[in-house]
């Protein structure tokens, strides 16, 4: 180190004289700049303006007056219409041999041709689709595989995908699946119902560690259903030990495998069929039924896909689906860099648009190089949470909370003070810059389907918020600014979320300083995000903590379950209740239970709602704002697009997108 | 002497000068800043800086839009234009009369609308009005007035400047005054007053971090140059292991490592400490390098010669001679502490919210959005740039200053 000190202060006396001009105009600058001198700020005449300026001048002299346009406002966003003037193209690399009668025929038409390239945050685990490890794994998986049904983001409803049809016996316990006839694997095997059992057996294999098999388990019981094949029909079988409404949804999370490749490792004691397909193996391995083949893997770099040469949709053309060539996904680690790769044209795409750029993406779209598709309010929720765990450290006998600070969180009115106090369109014009809207559940009303307006709410009023607290005979007694407690305690607590977050960090710092003004003293301190999920899941050593929920798909509340029921591991206040701790948590856990037997979304919707009801009137966890949704296209680059505020917002419906030259 | 000769080296007065210029604004940061060090205001979000112009609004077109009755309502959408050196802090009053007390135009809110239904609020200068800027104004609330870098606080209501609750505006609801020289952040606080209070961490966490990284060093390097033999050999392998170590990696580790308990201003030591314990290694071989020529010289023989005790030889004889050098380096050492506290901060692993440090107001820049948009949020760096450059100036003085040989040769081709 100091070699290099000496290094550059040698460099700095080289050129002396230039840096010495340099130190007198950064110190007579800064006299200037500490002391508003009268020469500093003189008001003078708009004399020597920028040429960034000037332009804008000029543009504003071409157009006087004001124009007038019609608000056009995003409410639904449209499934794209076939156009039979399109051409058709050549696809490369071409199909083999002919789409099964029995094909999936999709209302769109497209051209063939062209590479899609995007980017995803992160980086694969594996490619195996029985245990889909983060986030992306998940998002990849669809491409090179495909599931009895699929969940259509666009429509927001469960469609067919292998399965052809399927019947419900009148006790709603047992459905047969009829599955396509003449469906090919990608190396041109036939695709058959005893891989369909094959893909089952593997998921409900118990020595297998997979989330996916979590869905399909009864509450009680821990019982998983019953799979059967039936040849004839070419049919598989599935009888439940409950009703469950939500049997589709998990269904779809099964991806099909190829039988004949993967049945050596589906062993009955320590099966190996995780360690397949993991992202060190030879692509050329991983055959699938999806539209796209794995062509090439580049760690930290990219995924390449290519057309599956057996796919088995179709378009109202008859031509064989998908129309792009090559899927390119570039591997970025940091949302800046992506942004940037966007900018410069080298991604096709750019989903889920951080606030932090939506004015650059406005730029581009006026600049006339890229469409931004606003999509509404936005599925995922900013929310703050007391620590109600009453429990304590079973090795050292300390409570998980302190118990001054357990007594003020378990008091209804106090919460409800918090509440009142904080300002979140403050939040949303600091944080969010205007673009997010307040809510007061964990439904944001972007959920057409499950949104409740009636539910508690809670507006910013620091009278109200001081009435509360005075009720409750906790008030500044010693004229410090904070209130203390019935017995003289001071009302002071920690608020943590995680610092890689910059949107957190001034949410939450917005939020301290709200409730500074109510007379309470919250230490806001940011914390590295695994250090907050170990308190939050183990030690339970925090007060108060701001943090999200990101939406599932399908969005339907029953996938929440360990969220909302007692049981939960994320049942963020007080986790992994043995019984439920309060009346009102019993009831939610038995109306969730009631949900998942009730097939009527109607029915199920007015559970829900009183489950949203009991959360706004004990306000366990304060919801806070949903930021609004938007996604970035290059102008005129993809037909078919269908966008959705679903995730994977534009690249859920891949095999009908196709590339505008 | 060294004082003398010193003074003669013009760059390294500068650096002297703008030094203490910037010691001072931290420990009056308080005093001079017109806010408190985390006055959040959502209405003030990212204007402009009033020193050097102001942000004034043009309507562009207008979107019609129904309400829930079904009749067409009639918004207007803005483009917001900044006018370098146009508005801001200005010397005429509310008439158009000249003052020699600079004024400040209030800010006016505008909602915007756009084609799609989506508004945002825009700030700009309502030139009708002007508010004079008062020196030694009282503010509602307690603030903290003078700290040195941080500790011993003293608190009150007088500040150095800013706008008298008198003087404001009162009737009109969308006017959100403020004072922002250098504009305001992300979260509407001044940025002059998160700057101020910033250098107070960003500049004295080199002179503590300094303080242990030479005092191990010293006392290590005297040590293993005073005893040589095993005693050194194991002192400078523990050097070279920690010079090994990549830095940085080693600060986040140490980092992760701190219990999340301590309040913000223990954590912040916390971070000193941990640059210094990877800081010390190359001074206290430095130094180690010294005593060992040092020890064999001739009044060192001596003081051993009388029964001098180990500790006291080293301590009052060997040590108080590497003064001089001990003093440059500190002085270019210092730098990197300041960086090294930019980019813990910077990462998210030093000063966190609400606190401020340089390092971390320079995080605000990196988005893009921020650089295009927001240029002036950048200006922490300036200062963070300013002081680097200051202890480089002041730091190659001293060296050249302390450097006899350097001296002759000067005065040799002085002579010549």
């Amino acid at each position: 180190m100091s070699q290099i000190a000496s290094h550059t202060s040698s460099a700095l006396h080289s050129s002396a004289v230039h840096w010495n001009l340099l130190a007198r105009v950064i110190f007579s600058g800064l006299v200037c700049f500490s002391v508003p001198s009268p020469l500093a700020a003189q008001p003078s005449e708009p004399v020597q303006s920028s040429p960034a300026i000037a332009s804008i001048d000029a543009a504003s002299d071409d157009d006087p007056l004001p124009r007038r346009t019609r608000i056009r406002r995003t409410t639904k966003l449209p499934e794209p219409l076939p156009d039979p003037t399109i051409p058709i193209g050549t696809p490369s690399p071409p199909f083999v041999g002919e789409a099964p009668d029995d094909a999936i025929i999709e209302n769109r038409t497209g051209t063939y041709g062209g590479r899609f390239v995007y980017a995803i945050l992160g980086e694969v685990e594996t490619f195996n689709p029985v245990e889909p490890k983060g986030a992306t794994d998940q998002e990849i998986r669809t491409l090179v595989f495909s599931g009895l049904v699929s969940y259509n983001n666009g429509s927001w409803h469960t469609s067919p995908e292998l399965a052809k049809s399927w019947q419900v016996s009148e006790d709603h316990l047992t459905w047969t699946f009829f599955l396509r006839e003449g469906i090919l694997w990608s190396d041109g095997t036939p695709l058959t119902v005893d891989d369909v059992e094959f893909s089952f057996q593997a998921v409900f294999h118990e020595q297998i560690a997979t989330s996916i098999r979590d869905g399909f388990k009864h509450p009680e019981t821990g019982a998983l259903p019953q799979v059967s094949v039936d040849h004839d029909r070419n049919a598989v079988i599935f009888t439940l030990a409950r009703i469950d409404s939500q049997f589709l949804t998990h269904l779809g999370a099964v991806s099909i495998i190829p039988k004949h490749l993967w049945k050596d490792h589906l062993q009955e004691q320590n099966p190996t069929i995780l360690q397949q397909m993991t992202s060190n193996s030879p692509p050329e391995l991983l055959v699938g039924s999806g539209p796209f083949v794995l062509k090439e893997y580049i760690p930290a770099e990219k995924i390449v896909y290519q057309r599956n040469p057996h796919y088995w949709k179709k378009d109202i053309r008859n031509q064989r689906l998908p129309y792009i060539d090559e899927i390119v996904i570039l591997l970025v680690k940091d949302l800046n860099l992506q942004w940037q790769k966007f900018e410069a044209g080298e991604l096709d795409i750019f989903m889920d648009l951080p606030a932090d750029h939506y004015r650059e993406a406005v730029a581009m779209e006026k600049a006339g190089t890229a469409d931004l598709i606003r999509l509404g309010v936005s599925l995922n929720t900013n929310w703050i949470c007391f620590n109600l765990h009453p429990g304590k450290n079973p090795e050292t006998g300390v409570p998980y909370v302190d118990e001054e600070k357990s007594y003020w969180f378990h008091q209804l009115d106090f919460r409800k003070a918090v509440n009142h106090a904080i300002d979140r369109d403050g939040i949303k014009r600091t944080a969010f810059q205007g673009r997010a809207t307040a809510i007061w559940s964990s439904v944001t009303p972007g959920n057409r389907s499950w949104f409740h307006p009636g539910v508690s709410t809670y507006p910013h009023s620091v009278e109200i918020a001081n009435r509360y607290l005075d009720g409750l005979g906790w008030k500044d007694k010693d004229g410090d600014g904070i209130r203390e407690d019935d017995q003289g305690r001071p009302i002071r607590f920690t608020l943590n979320t995680n610092v890689e977050n910059n949107l957190r960090q001034q949410i939450g710092n917005m939020i301290a300083q709200d409730l500074k003004k109510v007379g309470i003293k919250v230490n806001f301190k940011p914390q590295i995000f695994n250090d907050l999920v170990t308190s939050l899941r183990d030690s339970h050593k925090w007060d108060m903590i701001l943090l999200g929920w990101g939406s599932g798909v399908p969005p339907d509340p029953s996938n929440g379950k360990n969220i909302t029921l007692s049981s939960g591991r994320l049942h963020a206040w007080y986790p992994q209740q043995a019984r439920p701790a309060t009346d009102w948590e019993a009831r939610i856990d038995h109306l969730m239970a009631k949900m998942d037997e009730e097939l009527d979304d109607t029915v199920r919707k007015t559970y829900y709602d009183e489950i949203q009801d009991l959360m706004g009137q004990h306000i366990p966890m304060l919801y806070l704002i949903a930021a609004n949704s938007y996604c970035t296209v290059m102008k005129d680059r993809l037909g078919n697009l269908w966008p959705s505020l679903l995730r994977p917002q534009l690249t859920w419906n891949l095999e009908t997108l196709w590339i505008k030259q | 002497m060294l004082w003398h000769r010193l003074r003669k080296n013009r760059l390294a007065m500068i650096g002297a000068i703008i030094l203490l210029v910037l010691y001072t604004l931290s420990c009056f940061g308080g005093f001079i800043a017109p806010y408190g060090s985390n006055e959040t205001n959502k209405y003030t979000v990212k204007y402009g800086p009033m020193l050097l112009g102001s942000f004034t609004i043009d309507k562009i077109y207008e979107v019609i839009d129904v309400d829930e009755y079904d009749n067409e309502i009639i918004l207007p959408n803005y483009e917001r234009k900044w006018n370098w050196f146009d508005g801001g802090i200005h010397f005429h009053d509310s008439d158009g009369q000249f003052t020699l007390r600079p004024h400040v135009h209030p800010l006016r809110e505008f909602q915007s609308w756009d084609e799609y239904g989506e508004s945002e609020f825009l700030l700009a200068e309502d030139r009708s009005i002007s508010i004079p800027i008062r020196f030694f104004v009282q503010r509602q609330e307690s603030h903290e007035l003078f700290s040195l870098c941080g500790f011993f606080p003293i608190a009150g209501m007088t500040h150095l400047m800013g706008l008298a609750a008198e003087d404001l505006p009162t009737e009109q609801a969308n006017l959100h005054t403020g004072l922002f020289l250098f504009g305001t952040d992300i979260l509407g606080r001044d940025l002059w007053t998160r700057i101020l209070y910033g250098g107070q961490v960003s500049l004295s966490v080199g002179l503590i971090g300094i303080l242990i990284s030479i005092s191990i060093g010293l006392m290590i390097g005297g040590i293993a140059g005073y005893f040589g033999g095993q005693v050194d050999f194991w002192l400078m392998r523990l050097v070279e292991l920690l010079l090994a170590i990549p830095g940085l990696y080693l600060i986040l580790t140490l980092r992760y490592a701190i219990p999340d308990e301590l309040s913000p201003r223990q954590t912040y030591l916390m971070i000193v400490a941990i640059l210094a314990i990877v800081g010390w290694a190359s001074t206290g071989r430095m130094i180690r390098g010294m005593v060992l020529s040092l020890r064999e010289s001739e009044y060192a023989l001596a003081a051993k010669a009388l029964g001098g005790s180990s500790a006291r030889v080293i301590l009052r004889h060997l040590l108080p001679n590497t003064a001089s050098v001990v003093i440059v380096t500190a002085t270019l050492y210092v730098p990197y502490y300041i960086l090294g506290e930019v980019a813990l901060s910077f990462l998210g692993f030093g000063i966190t919210e609400p606190d401020s440090s340089w390092g971390l107001l320079l995080k605000d820049c990196n988005v893009s959005e921020v650089l295009k948009y927001s240029p002036w949020l950048i200006t922490p760096g300036f200062f963070i740039f300013l002081a680097v450059l200051a202890y480089n100036f002041l730091g190659d003085g001293l060296r050249d200053a302390a450097d006899p040989r350097a001296y002759l040769g000067l005065s040799k081709k002085a002579d010549s």
